[in-house]
């Protein structure tokens, strides 16, 4: 029976010699969505990518990519996919032009469409100007663009990135976190992305799998995982000499930290923090600054690494 | 065989080592005609004792001389010069993570490999065709010796010796992409290889092509390479890819 499901994960464990990568782990890719998977350094984030591209092979469990083993079945699902990875792979002696024109070659595009991916792709990235110079003369953050617009040549179903985040300006970043989804949602195409940059990954990803050791701590909607354990706080900056004022009045589940003047009171919604806000004022508390907290990705990420330790 | 994607990768491996080995090209041919220039002082020093004893032909002597350390320039130039192009690219496209995305598309190892053999193949071979004209151009005019090449020096120069290089450029190139550190082996294999050819040269010197030993030495060239096509496509892409 034909699913929608683009990858599929059951069970699967990798082992660099005595060292356990991948400890049994299961997931899948739906189409269309962007699928987060973050953890910190050596959790297995690359070898899994490795495993999907069939570059690996698991001692254990399955794999299904587009349906189909990856390992067997590679020229099939290979020009479908697009993948950046941490290394950019550029070939040092050719131009961006020219080591764009290998890969459109290899996905047998005919030169009319070749040369309209190849400008399309190097317009997406900025490199447009310096598609004649050689890659061996660009930045880091050039050869990530490069990279980059590899993967996006062939328009693939499935794009896999690896700490695309890592080495590239702002500029880059903000096109990268603005074409992913435009991409998902206009193309159906469905993103794969590792990182540990977790503020882009809460901003663009649909589903999110935190991933730590080799296994899968949390797998969930991006929403359902930041709203399980959430709460918002009100950050209060009070002018200083009024520690006994606000000692005696800081509802109980607040905390004020004198070192900071700072006032932290945990709310439930908009007008509980409207009463609290008002209560401080009516005190003759005088305030400098307020702000909201709520409960990030990022505090739902080290919760649960931190638990796991 | 081949699999898509071989007439794209043959021609980026060209531009890529037309780029990069210009250098090296033009050492390796410095080097042959170095090589021929250095044999033959010594035989021309050795030979002048020998003419004052005023028994032997020592143009005769010198030209057949010459004649041989031609010949023996194939075997030396394809599997060293050869070799140094093609582990080159393959070692900076596996330490570079350039294999990955390229293995990723689904390409066949085979293809990447083919078009690696054969453009260190047609590089060194040119450099080859370059040094001998060099040598035979020096060997005439510099040193005044006359040379007769005769057909079967020809075949055997351009032919059979290439052909046996290939094959074992081919072996070497499996070293390569299959073992973590083939430098020893690898070093080796190309060193054997030139003294047999040498061994077997001086030990049977020829006049005439024996068609038999051309059928022979084609015919086993085409198998290792065919055989070593096999092993590469087999061989696990994590193990490529490892540095």
């Amino acid at each position: 029976m034909m699913t929608d499901k683009i990858v599929q994960f059951s069970e699967v464990k990798y082992r660099y010699g005595p060292i356990t990568a991948l400890r049994g782990i299961s997931f899948s890719l739906e189409a269309g969505e962007i699928f987060g998977f973050i953890g910190p350094n050596g959790c297995g984030k690359t070898t899994t990518i490795r495993i999907m591209l069939g570059l690996y092979r698991p001692y254990n469990g399955s794999v299904e990519v587009f349906n189909k083993n990856p390992l067997l079945n590679l020229s099939q699902i290979g020009p479908k996919i697009g993948m950046m990875l941490e290394q950019p792979g550029l070939f040092s002696f050719l131009t961006a032009k020219e080591y764009l024109n290998v890969y459109s070659g290899i996905y047998r595009m005919c030169s009319a469409v070749s040369k309209l991916h190849i400008d399309e792709a190097l317009s997406v990235v900025g490199l447009e100007n310096y598609q004649d110079r050689r890659t061996n003369t660009f930045s880091k953050g050039m050869k990530q663009r490069l990279s980059l617009a590899r993967c996006l040549l062939n328009h693939p179903e499935l794009i896999i990135l690896d700490e695309p985040f890592d080495g590239i300006d702002a500029e880059t970043r903000r096109k990268i976190l603005q074409l992913l989804p435009m991409v998902s949602r206009t193309r159906g195409t469905t993103v794969f992305i590792t990182s540990h940059n977790l503020r882009e990954i809460e901003l663009i990803c649909d589903r999110i799998a935190i991933v730590k050791n080799g296994s899968i701590l949390a797998l969930d909607r991006r929403e359902t995982l930041c709203n399980q354990d959430s709460k918002r706080f009100v950050l209060i900056e009070v002018e200083p000499g009024q520690n006994d004022m606000i000692s005696n009045m800081i509802p109980p589940g607040s905390e004020f930290n004198d070192s900071q003047n700072l006032i932290r009171i945990e709310i439930a919604d908009d007008e509980s923090r409207n009463v609290e806000i008002k209560r401080i004022l009516d005190k003759g508390i005088r305030i400098k600054s307020i702000n909201e907290h709520k409960t990030s990705l990022e505090d739902i990420y080290f919760s649960m690494t931190d638990k796991d330790q | 065989m081949v699999g898509s994607g071989f007439k794209v990768l043959l021609t980026k491996e060209f531009k890529e080592v037309k780029r990069s080995v210009l250098s090296s090209f033009l050492y390796s041919i410095f080097y042959a005609v170095f090589i021929e220039w250095f044999i033959l002082q010594n035989y021309i020093k050795a030979y002048a004792k020998l003419a004052n004893a005023g028994t032997l032909d020592i143009p005769e002597l010198l030209g057949q001389a010459a004649l041989s350390t031609l010949m023996f320039a194939g075997p030396i130039m394809i599997t060293f010069f050869g070799n140094i192009i093609m582990t080159r690219s393959f070692i900076r496209e596996r330490s570079s993570g350039a294999l990955i995305p390229l293995l990723g598309t689904g390409i066949k190892q085979r293809a990447v490999w083919l078009a690696k053999l054969t453009t260190a193949f047609c590089i060194s071979y040119i450099a080859l065709i370059i040094a001998l004209l060099i040598n035979v151009l020096m060997i005439i005019f510099h040193f005044k010796i006359p040379i007769r090449v005769s057909f079967y020096a020809l075949v055997s120069t351009l032919l059979i010796t290439p052909v046996a290089s290939l094959a074992v450029l081919s072996i070497l190139s499996v070293l390569y992409w299959s073992l973590k550190s083939p430098q020893f082996i690898a070093a080796t294999v190309p060193t054997l290889f030139s003294i047999s050819i040498w061994t077997y040269l001086v030990a049977k010197p020829r006049t005439v092509v024996d068609i038999s030993v051309l059928v022979i030495v084609i015919s086993i060239s085409a198998i290792t390479i065919f055989m070593c096509a096999i092993i590469i496509n087999r061989l696990n892409r994590k193990r490529l890819m490892a540095i």
